[in-house]
């Protein structure tokens, strides 16, 4: 099998040269001193000296230990490769006071790399060959470059010889006219510019003979271990690898979020300051890690120290979870370094601790490094990065009081759960407030709920759902009150009528019977009165003549 | 017949007495010529690349034809070594005296 294009050596440079360097051809690093080709050259060697396979450098201006204690500092045994013979260093160094008299021929360098590269006898399809500073060659032997000639004849000799070759070069014109126009297959441009006073590495791939590659500038960084690339997706689904929900660990959130989150998903908290964006992702670490998930909390803002004190007062304690290591705090200042070093070294990061969950609070700190549309697509590309290493990525966006409570990220599509925490305002307090944006794949709750603060972890409450309004905060414990103290009303009366239902009745017989009585009273006086006055009126009517008759006799 | 057969005189130094070593490539035209002059200078250790490309490493040969004294002051000239009066000069004492092996007469060109 003929292997048309070989590993760069350098993360990300693969994806987009669409594979790597063209294997049996020249390729061209052109840039200005200090701009990365050094290295982009001894990763590439590096590279092949891992497979195995015979790996020349050869240089022009450094010396050859420098060149191996640059790879051993980027953490290759490039001392144990010299040892074995995997790598052979060519000294193209021109020796001083050498004077020129007469016609000469630089083919000896290409001798001497051909003999370097040469495995018993024959230079192994596999091998690799770097020459750094190339350009230098052609100013060896006087200042005005007469050997320039000479070495596009050895480029074209090199070309000819289908050896896998990386040249650096520094941007010169001479550089640009001979080598980029005649002798080399590929060329990339490496640059360095500065912007907001930080350094930003850019790289161009500006000729490439017969592979597609991207054609962007692509931002890059150098850390210890060597150049990185993070080029932006091709858009490929090929992360979704959802499988099974993960709890958050509180049960209230699990309902809210309908099951919990699901793993490597991609979770945002947005909310102006003061919605309790950071307490929600303190309850998350503490949830995710008490679920037995590792947990890496990159915080952009408060300290480590903070943060565990501020947790520890809402009731979070993740104590335990850093002492078993689950979770980890990780520290960047966002004035460190660049956005696209950011993002480079937040996905090392995560390559290198392999967590279960990167919680990055918060990212809109990145924004005041660049423009919100750079911010933007490196939060896309950190989200893409998390995604397709299957870790779940919660981050938290600070939304600005004046931004009415709209993200300015749009990364709703990239996103598989949204929440927002809002501040409410009811009568004279605020109130916080969670709603579920969206939710991919989940049945997640449509209502907005309370979040609040307690000594005891975030609590998720139901608003007050009377009187075909939703009411928050005190006011909903007033109105609630109120309405517990109206029904207690009503039971009461109600409980009295059902007694008066009861006891009338009876107290009414009571009355009438009294009324008879009375009645019967009276009509008993009044009988006995008439008797009383007829008794009196006829012993009248008898004395009378009684009397008469004692005096009328006569 | 050129008598450029070339010396394998791989390696160490001035094993062969001569102070001087001519680096070659091949035996083109312009490597005939500098192995010509070369030899009017006196006795000459010849070393074709190709054949000891382990020497050329050793002497971080960058072009051919390059002359080298073996001896201090280790003065390296690269070129056909066409001005030869030129060429004694840089090598110095005792090759800058003309008396010796310059009787060919061959000037420069």
């Amino acid at each position: 099998m003929r292997l048309t294009q070989v590993g760069t050596g350098v993360p990300g440079l693969d994806n987009v040269l669409s594979g790597g360097y063209l294997a049996g051809c020249p390729t061209l690093l052109m840039g200005q001193p200090g701009c990365g080709k050094t290295l982009l050259l001894l990763q590439f060697l590096a590279e092949g000296a891992r497979n195995g396979e015979r790996v020349v450098c050869a240089t022009c201006s450094e010396a050859p230990e420098r060149l191996i204690g640059y790879m051993v500092a980027l953490g290759h045994p490039a001392d144990d490769w010299v040892r074995d013979g995997l790598l052979k260093m060519v000294d193209l160094r021109p020796e001083p006071g050498e004077v020129v008299v007469g016609a000469l021929d630089l083919e000896v360098v290409k001798v001497r790399l051909d003999a370097a590269l040469a495995v018993g006898g024959a230079i192994p399809p596999g091998a690799r060959l770097g020459i750094d500073d190339l350009n230098r060659l052609a100013y060896a032997f006087d200042a005005d470059g007469a050997a320039g000639p000479q070495t596009l004849g050895l480029l074209r000799l090199l070309r000819e010889s289908g050896i896998t070759t990386v040249i650096s070069a520094a941007d010169v014109p001479a550089t640009r006219v001979t080598m980029v126009d005649y002798a080399v297959d590929a060329v990339i441009e490496l640059r360095q510019t500065v912007e907001a006073r930080l350094m930003t590495r850019t790289l161009r791939v500006t000729k490439m003979r017969g592979a597609g590659h991207g054609t962007n500038e692509y931002p890059f960084m150098i850390d210890e271990a060597g150049p990185t690339l993070m080029p932006p997706t091709q858009g490929q689904g090929h992360h979704r690898s959802r499988d099974g929900m993960v709890s958050t660990g509180h049960g209230r959130l699990d309902e809210l979020l309908g099951g919990g989150l699901y793993k490597g998903a991609s979770l945002l908290v947005s909310g102006s300051s003061g919605t309790g964006k950071t307490t929600l992702l303190g309850q998350l670490a503490h949830g995710l890690s008490e679920g037995g998930a590792s947990v890496v909390y990159l915080t952009l803002e408060q300290d480590e120290s903070e943060l565990i004190h501020d947790f520890a007062g809402c009731g979070i304690d993740l104590a335990p979870h850093l002492a078993s290591d689950r979770l980890r705090f990780r520290r960047a200042r966002s004035v460190d370094c660049s956005l696209e070093e950011h993002l480079i070294r937040i996905t090392r990061m995560v390559e290198r601790e392999q967590p279960d969950a990167l919680i990055v609070d918060a990212i809109t700190s990145l924004a005041d490094l660049d423009s919100l549309m750079a911010v933007k697509s490196m939060v896309l590309r950190l989200i893409d990065a998390c995604k397709s290493r299957g870790v779940m990525i919660v981050m938290s966006e600070l939304l600005s009081d004046a931004s009415d409570m709209v993200s300015s990220l749009g990364l709703s599509s990239m996103l598989d759960t949204w929440v927002r925490l809002e501040l409410a305002r009811e009568s004279s307090e605020y109130v916080r407030l969670i709603r579920i944006l969206k939710g991919r794949g989940a049945r997640t709750s449509q209502q907005i709920k309370e979040f609040q603060i307690t000594g005891d972890g975030i609590r998720i409450e139901d608003p007050y759902v009377g009187a075909g309004t939703f009411v928050f905060g005190t006011a909903k414990v007033i109105r609630e009150d109120q309405e517990r103290r109206e029904k207690a009303n009503m039971t009461a009366r109600l409980s009295r009528l059902r007694r008066d239902l009861e006891v009338l009745p009876g107290s009414f017989d009571a009355k009438v019977n009294e009324i008879v009585i009375e009645r019967d009273k009276a009509l008993e006086a009044i009988r006995e009165e008439i008797e009383s006055l007829q008794t009196r009126i006829s012993d009248m009517d008898q004395g009378e003549a009684t009397v008469s008759a004692a005096r009328g006799g006569h | 017949m050129s008598d450029a057969a070339p010396i394998a005189g791989s390696g160490g130094g001035a094993g062969l007495g001569a102070g001087l070593r001519l680096f070659v490539l091949g035996q083109t035209e312009t490597m005939r010529r500098a192995i010509q002059n070369a030899r009017r200078l006196g006795p000459v250790d010849v070393v074709d690349v190709r054949d000891d490309p382990a020497a050329a490493e050793l002497a971080r040969v960058l072009a051919t034809p390059t002359l080298m004294r073996t001896d201090d002051p280790r003065v390296r000239i690269v070129g056909d070594l066409r001005d030869l009066d030129a060429v004694r000069g840089h090598l110095g004492p005792p090759y800058d005296d003309p008396s010796d092996a310059s009787a060919t007469g061959h000037g420069n060109g």
